[in-house]
């Protein structure tokens, strides 16, 4: 089963985003595929079109983590990485955030929270930014970059997805 | 102003405060006439602010829809591993 209705992003505040979402297998599962590259690689993948050559992470605190995104039609780069502050296994990390070309200031700091009800792993990631421009700066422009065509992936994808449910 | 105060039970100072929060954050504007200032909302920044955080929202939802297909994927190989070699007693 899946819980696309759990879904849900908020701004608990001036300078952050929230993001929630339940998903159905064990906290292990879900920490592994938040925190293993080999998984990580492949649903974290941007907008459509972009695949995710590069994903390095040192899950330690003070370890450091890199990804780098390709778009497949022209093949520029995006890349962003930081370093964790915070690594609880199975239960939290935190970690700094920053684009390699910036288009806002500062770094954001990233918490990711994973809690696990009966089988089922809520998961709530919430980003802190240095001011609320830089907040609303970095979703603007950073969400045009591919997202017009964000409704053609999720199409692509709902048939497999209703598929699977039944 | 008091047709703005009107529905709500606060006082008119806390009214007023209310809208020069919004009218600095541009989300409305006063006009001017001799015995009144009525207000308009300016909708467009309301607009591109909801805008940017349904875009995020699409961001997110297909890479979650990504990442269910993986987790039922692991756990598909997790239950199909423990019937191969079951645990012993």
């Amino acid at each position: 089963m899946f819980f696309p209705d759990s879904f849900k992003v908020s701004t608990p505040s001036d300078r952050e985003i929230q993001v929630t979402r339940d998903f159905d297998a064990p906290r292990r599962l879900v920490f592994d595929a938040f925190t293993k590259p080999e998984l990580v690689r492949r649903w974290l993948l941007g907008p459509p079109g972009w695949t995710m050559p590069l994903c390095e992470i040192d899950l330690r605190v003070g370890g450091a983590y890199r990804y780098v995104w390709r778009s497949e039609k022209d093949g520029s780069h995006m890349a962003m990485g930081g370093v964790f502050r915070e690594v609880i296994a199975l239960e939290r990390l935190v970690a700094t955030e920053k684009f390699d070309d910036a288009w806002y200031p500062g770094e954001a700091l990233d918490t990711t929270v994973f809690v696990e009800t009966r089988g089922i792993t809520r998961t709530t990631i919430t980003i802190l930014y240095e001011s609320q421009e830089a907040r609303d700066t970095a979703r603007r422009s950073g969400m045009e970059y591919g997202m017009a065509a964000g409704y053609d992936r999720l199409e692509t994808l709902l048939p497999t997805f209703i598929g699977e449910r039944t | 102003m008091s047709e703005l105060a009107e529905p709500f039970s606060m006082t008119q100072p806390a009214v007023s405060r209310h809208l020069k929060v919004l009218e600095r954050a541009g989300l409305i504007s006063s006009g001017s006439d001799a015995q009144r200032r009525p207000r308009k909302l300016e909708a467009r920044p309301l607009a591109e602010a909801t805008e940017w955080l349904e875009r995020y929202r699409e961001y997110w939802e297909a890479s979650f829809v990504r990442l269910d297909g993986l987790l039922s994927e692991l756990k598909a190989t997790k239950k199909k591993r423990e019937r191969a070699a079951p645990k012993k007693r």
